[in-house]
């Protein structure tokens, strides 16, 4: 039941994500369209974008790392018997969430020190510098509990099949 | 600390977590969380990977990335690809080893419309193995073109590994885009005249086919109304860049609303195909870039251990020329791609190549194209090669991996050939380029 709100909630987060990508595209083809009609373009979209991308993929990552969907080399898993795969599964689910917990950590240690020193991002917009570093500590706090239930409930994924 | 033991430690470590399956992105930023509590200064260092990690990944030049994926996603779910690789089979017609010539056409075709190597090769397998086969094709030559023209994807814009080595490298992204064309329209042509004398000097491995009689009007038709309107896409992503008018960024934004317009005009688009689309690039994209995410301060814990400047001092104390230090770096890349996945390839090494190439006098077009072209070559070589798994999946049971395998190699080695051409007369990369904007 928890389980699959969790589930719901990155997917969530993943539509977010992949609306905000379409929205990069209409907002960046648009700016062209309205520079070459000698129009004025869209305030603050280049460093907008920028943000954007950054957002998107720290929201989008948790649910990409639960479907399975992060590249990995299975040189070895690929190979393995099923009661051994769920061996190493556990290993590298421990693993996974020691890394995205410490980071995530420290990542909120820089949210709360750049939220008490009051620092600014000053491009196009001025913006708490906080806002923007906050996504990391999110991000990978949901990937260290998604790393946690697959240490609890390894389920040796299919050979991997991510890349470009 | 020695820098030789920081790097022996830190690449070691990277190759254990990779080899029991920690997700790349993962391993990468487990491997620059300990480095930069060593080097950069305990746990300052760590808060510093935190910050640089979504500075990392802000970066307006990485916006084609999720932008070309997107225009090929939008192709291939509105099915407007497979209906281009149809018409292309009815148009070509008396050559000998015809539908594997239709596959490296449709491959190269599809390869400048959509960055993904995997999408590319999963298409055509699903297309048009099965045909191929019950025509009585040699497995060879039916898997071999596919696996190959499938990888030129890398290297034909829209590619997105090229923003990502031309964004990681400091390589022109533009420049870069551009120089793989020649390249690889050469692969292909290499692959035309291949599977033409194979098929001549041995026809059993390609049975010339009956294939139906119709109108002059009837063959055409299709090829106009589905392959031509692409040319438009084409004309938006490549012509832009090469008359200097759009940035790599918004030749690939007009590219996704083009390809958007281009499947609405067939009456193929809907919402759910879009969402599809966005759903697929967002799981690519975010695969590359949460791997950017630990790259600036993996650099800097390799640059501030002395690691970089180190390698460098001791492969410049044997006194190489430039061409000893391109071919070994080829050999690296070429080995690395046997085991590990593209990115990867390029993360762990662009930190030590970038700045020797640039100490060498190493073209850093050559430089970017010899990456596009071995890390391609990456996804073909047994045993691991990505592609060969992604034909795997599209083959028919009875197909062994041996023999997938076996499919590859002549290709492979066209794909080396030109590799070597391109060091011999780097002319064939620089070219292009040259005429940008002009």
């Amino acid at each position: 039941m928890i389980s699959s709100l969790f589930d719901r909630a990155l997917r969530g987060l993943a539509v977010l994500s992949a609306g905000i990508l379409g929205v990069i595209a209409v907002f960046i083809a648009l700016n062209v369209l309205l520079r070459n009609l000698g129009l004025p373009v869209v305030y603050g979209a280049l460093d907008a974008i920028q943000y954007a991308l950054m957002i998107a993929t720290f929201l989008g990552a948790p649910w990409v790392l639960s479907i399975g969907g992060h590249v990995k080399v299975d040189l070895i898993t690929g190979a393995l018997e099923d009661r051994a795969g769920r061996v190493l599964t556990r290993i590298t689910s421990a693993i996974g969430a020691v890394t995205s917990g410490v980071l995530g950590w420290y990542g909120l240690q820089a949210v709360l020190a750049s939220a008490g020193r009051g620092s600014m991002i000053r491009t196009s917009f001025v913006i708490p510098e906080w806002w923007m570093l906050a996504f990391v500590p999110l991000s990978l706090g949901l990937c260290t509990i998604v790393f946690l239930r697959r240490l609890f409930h390894p389920d040796p994924a299919a050979r991997s099949m991510a890349g470009l | 600390m020695d820098w030789a033991l920081i790097l022996t430690l830190m690449l070691g470590g990277l190759a254990v977590l990779l080899l029991i399956g920690l997700p790349v992105a993962f391993a990468f930023i487990a491997v620059t969380t300990v480095g930069a509590y060593f080097v950069l200064g305990g746990e300052r260092g760590i808060l510093q990977l935190a910050r640089n990690s979504a500075q990392s990944v802000a970066n307006f030049q990485l916006a084609p990335i999720p932008l070309f994926i997107l225009m090929g996603e939008i192709l291939f779910q509105t099915g407007v690809a497979h209906r281009a690789i149809d018409a292309i089979e009815r148009v070509v017609t008396r050559i000998p080893g015809r539908m594997s010539v239709v596959t490296i056409f449709g491959g190269t075709i599809f390869a400048a419309l959509s960055g993904s190597t995997i999408a590319n090769t999963a298409m055509l397998g699903g297309t048009l193995l099965p045909g191929m086969l019950k025509r009585g094709y040699h497995p060879s030559m039916a898997m071999g073109p596919i696996m190959a023209s499938g990888a030129i994807a890398m290297l034909i814009p829209p590619s997105a590994l090229a923003v990502l080595v031309g964004s990681l490298a400091g390589i022109s992204i533009a420049g870069l885009l551009i120089a793989g064309v020649l390249p690889a329209l050469l692969l292909a042509v290499l692959f035309v005249a291949y599977v033409v004398g194979r098929s001549l000097l041995d026809p059993r491995v390609a049975p010339p086919d009956v294939y139906e009689e119709m109108s002059l009007r009837d063959r055409w038709t299709p090829f106009v109304i589905y392959v031509l309107p692409l040319s438009v896409l084409f004309a938006v992503v490549i012509g832009s860049l090469l008359a200097g008018i759009a940035t790599p960024t918004e030749s690939a934004a007009l590219g996704s609303i083009t390809a958007v317009i281009i499947g609405a005009a067939y009456r193929s688009l809907s919402w759910a195909k879009l969402g599809k689309a966005l759903m697929e690039t967002l799981k690519l994209s975010v695969m590359i870039l949460f791997i950017i995410a630990a790259s600036q301060t993996f650099a800097q814990v390799l640059s501030f251990s002395g690691a970089t400047s180190g390698l460098i001092n001791a492969i410049n104390s044997f006194d190489p020329t430039p061409l000893m230090v391109l071919l070994g770096m080829i050999a690296i890349l070429l080995f690395l791609g046997c085991f590990i996945d593209q990115v990867s390839m390029l993360m762990v090494t662009v930190p030590v190549f970038v700045p020797l190439a640039n100490a060498m006098g190493i073209n850093e077009l050559i430089l970017g194209v010899v990456y596009l072209l071995t890390m391609e070559i990456g996804l073909l070589t047994p045993p691991f090669g990505l592609l060969l798994f992604v034909m795997r999946g599209v083959a028919p049971p009875e197909i062994r991996m041996p023999q997938i395998y076996a499919a590859v190699m002549p290709f492979l080695l066209i794909k080396l050939f030109v590799l070597a051409l391109i060091v011999m007369m780097p002319a064939i990369a620089t070219w292009m380029p040259g005429l940008m904007g002009r």
